[in-house]
């Protein structure tokens, strides 16, 4: 379970502070398929950075899966990151490195040997349905193909919680199709999947949908609960 | 164990995935260590010469000295000399300056007996001059080159004495073991040289040798006698210097020379840490990010250390070790060009004699370790820098 209470994260601007999450307190239970929406700026990355342990908070806290994540050192960070998987909106690839390495360079501080490595990213990645790119480098791929590459990253730990920053917004309907069917199935695995996005397929498949506005929590909902107006 | 090598595998990795860098990183090095590994080699090389010299040359060095300044000896001591005990020889030398053609190229005339002729002194052309053939001389390869001179050639009246202006002939070109004898050495009889500097019946010093174990007390034997100035009838004080002593004074001057060398060495060093952490800044943000996504992915800070230092490490070994190879292909097929200049006074820039060098195993260390302080300085920093700030900060 993830939670968060009273979550605020400010930026020092120029000439003012810019409050990109402001008192966002909210609740996901493992296995959920949560939402981040709204408009951009409104602080949806700022938020699943917070979540998945990139970034500390100004103040308010976060608990990860009983883990009080304020209280945790560097170290304990890092290990808290090993268990999520963050699919980012530029993919974020290393891109001199062929793909099965893209996707298994966070498990070789765990002492994997290379070979291992390999079979597990060809694993990871046929069930992505890239297995045959598995020698290319990602300049040689698609957008989608890309965007598949960072989801097996974002797998290939085999993480409880999968966070994906709008990881629809770079590819054409098709392939955003098709990710979202992969979403879909690596959902009914039981791993909890907190994404943001303004896609409308994907909030369709939402269980939970947290919606956003200028860093603040305008309307959370729980798919085929009541919404609360003192929520909203 | 098996992580940490994992880590340090992508160390490797780390050296390709930034071409640009990695390669400047690794000229720059070269560009710094190449030259000082040369200097330090042709240094040691020189030092070698020497001691060889020394070892070719006599037990006991005689020279003579008034109001505290060198002056030259009567060759009158030669004999009175030969009369003490455990002396086995005595061999008197001019050894003058000179300058000749009209480049005023400078050079060292030595005048020994024709039979003295050091054994390491052999002639590639014409012969080696001879009792009673005045104004004979023999150069060496790289002063000929300089002069223009073969065998046979004549060197215009470069002196005058009472007796008139003289002309020289060169005998012979010679190569000689110690081969910095061959940059600015001409070897002539006794008579030539007392002859050039109008000296008759004097010599500049006198190379002693001593049987076994008879050194000391043959020292001492000469520092007590009493020597007249024939000319001025003023007394010359006799010096007397051992080869151990000239070891000593040989070592200080070596020291000295690298020490100067040593000094201009770190005033490069100083700038060329300053250009490796200019060039570490190519590519920086594409290193700063790459390090944000390895610490999104779950990577601890050491471990982006431990990945750098290895990149570092392997950036400085293969620095170092091309270094060390253009060092030795510089000395060996490119004989010193330029360097050997800074080095061997009145050397061109393209020595014509193989110039000496030895590349010693102290040197090639320090280079090694010069080479990982210089990339430590650039990377391990900048690494440190974007692993301590958060994931997605390092990554923007």
């Amino acid at each position: 379970m993830i939670q968060t209470k009273h979550l605020c994260k400010f930026y020092r601007g120029s000439d003012n502070e810019v409050r990109a999450v402001d008192d966002v307190s909210l609740t996901i239970s493992a296995g959920r398929f949560a939402v981040l929406t709204g408009p951009s700026g409104s602080g949806k990355t700022t938020l699943l950075s917070l979540l998945g342990a990139l970034s500390r908070p100004s103040s308010g806290s976060i608990v990860l899966e009983g883990r009080e994540l304020n209280s945790c050192s560097d170290v304990q960070m890092a290990r808290v990151r090993q268990n999520i998987g963050f699919v980012f909106q530029n993919f974020s690839l290393l891109p001199r490195l062929p793909v099965w390495e893209n996707v298994t360079y966070p498990l070789i501080p765990r002492g994997i040997l290379p070979v291992a490595r390999f079979e597990i990213a060809h694993q990871v990645l046929r069930r992505l349905g890239i297995a045959s790119k598995v020698e290319n480098r990602p300049d040689q791929l698609s957008g989608g193909e890309q965007q598949r590459v960072a989801v097996a990253r974002a797998l290939a730990s085999e993480p409880r919680i999968l966070l994906a920053d709008e990881p629809t917004s770079n590819l054409d309907r098709r392939a955003a199709a098709e990710l979202i069917e992969i979403f879909q199935e690596i959902h009914a695995t039981g791993v909890t999947l907190i994404l943001s996005t303004h896609n409308s397929q994907l909030l369709d498949l939402a269980t939970d949908i947290f919606e956003l506005k200028q860093g603040k929590m305008i309307c959370p909902r729980e798919i085929g609960a009541p919404v609360r107006p003192k929520d909203c | 164990m098996r992580r940490l090598v994992e880590i340090a595998k992508t160390g490797l990795t780390a050296i390709l995935l930034h071409p640009l860098r990695s390669s400047v990183t690794f000229l720059a090095l070269m560009a710094i260590l190449t030259p000082y590994l040369t200097g330090i080699g042709l240094a040691k090389g020189i030092e070698q010469d020497a001691k060889s010299s020394l070892r070719a040359g006599g037990d006991l060095y005689v020279s003579g000295s008034q109001f505290g300044r060198n002056s030259s000896l009567p060759t009158t001591l030669v004999s009175r000399i030969r009369e003490l005990d455990g002396v086995a020889e005595v061999v008197p030398r001019i050894v003058g300056r000179l300058v000749l053609g009209r480049e005023h190229v400078e050079a060292v005339l030595v005048g020994i007996p024709d039979s003295r002729f050091p054994a390491s002194v052999s002639c590639i052309a014409g012969r080696l001059p001879r009792a009673g053939g005045t104004n004979e001389f023999v150069v060496g390869t790289e002063l000929a080159r300089r002069l223009k001179l073969k065998v046979g050639a004549l060197l215009p009246p470069f002196y005058r004495n009472p007796r008139g202006e003289h002309v020289s002939k060169t005998v012979g070109i010679f190569e000689s073991d110690v081969s910095l004898w061959q940059s600015n050495l001409m070897f002539s009889t006794f008579e030539t040289a007392e002859e050039i500097f109008d000296q008759e019946g004097m010599a500049t010093d006198l190379v002693v040798h001593c049987q076994s174990g008879y050194v000391n007390n043959v020292s001492s034997a000469i520092r007590r006698m009493s020597v007249t100035s024939p000319k001025s009838g003023k007394v010359i004080r006799l010096m007397v210097t051992s080869r151990e002593e000239l070891n000593v004074l040989l070592a200080e001057g070596q020291f000295h020379r690298e020490g100067i060398f040593n000094l201009h060495f770190l005033l490069v060093f100083v700038i060329g840490i300053l250009v490796i952490l200019i060039t570490s800044g190519l590519g920086l943000p594409e290193r700063r990010r790459e390090i944000g996504i390895l610490k999104a992915t779950g990577w601890q800070t050491d471990e982006i250390l431990l990945r750098s230092l290895v990149e570092s490490f392997l950036l400085s070994v293969g620095g170092a070790s091309a270094s060390i190879l253009t060092a030795f292909v510089w000395l060996k097929v490119f004989n010193g060009y330029w360097i050997a200049g800074v080095f061997i006074p009145g050397v061109a820039r393209a020595p014509s004699f193989p110039v000496p060098f030895r590349l010693t195993p102290v040197p090639a260390m320090l280079a090694f370790v010069i080479a990982l302080a210089i990339t430590m300085s650039g990377s391990i920093w900048s690494s440190w820098r974007a692993a301590i700030v958060p994931p997605d900060e390092a990554m923007r």
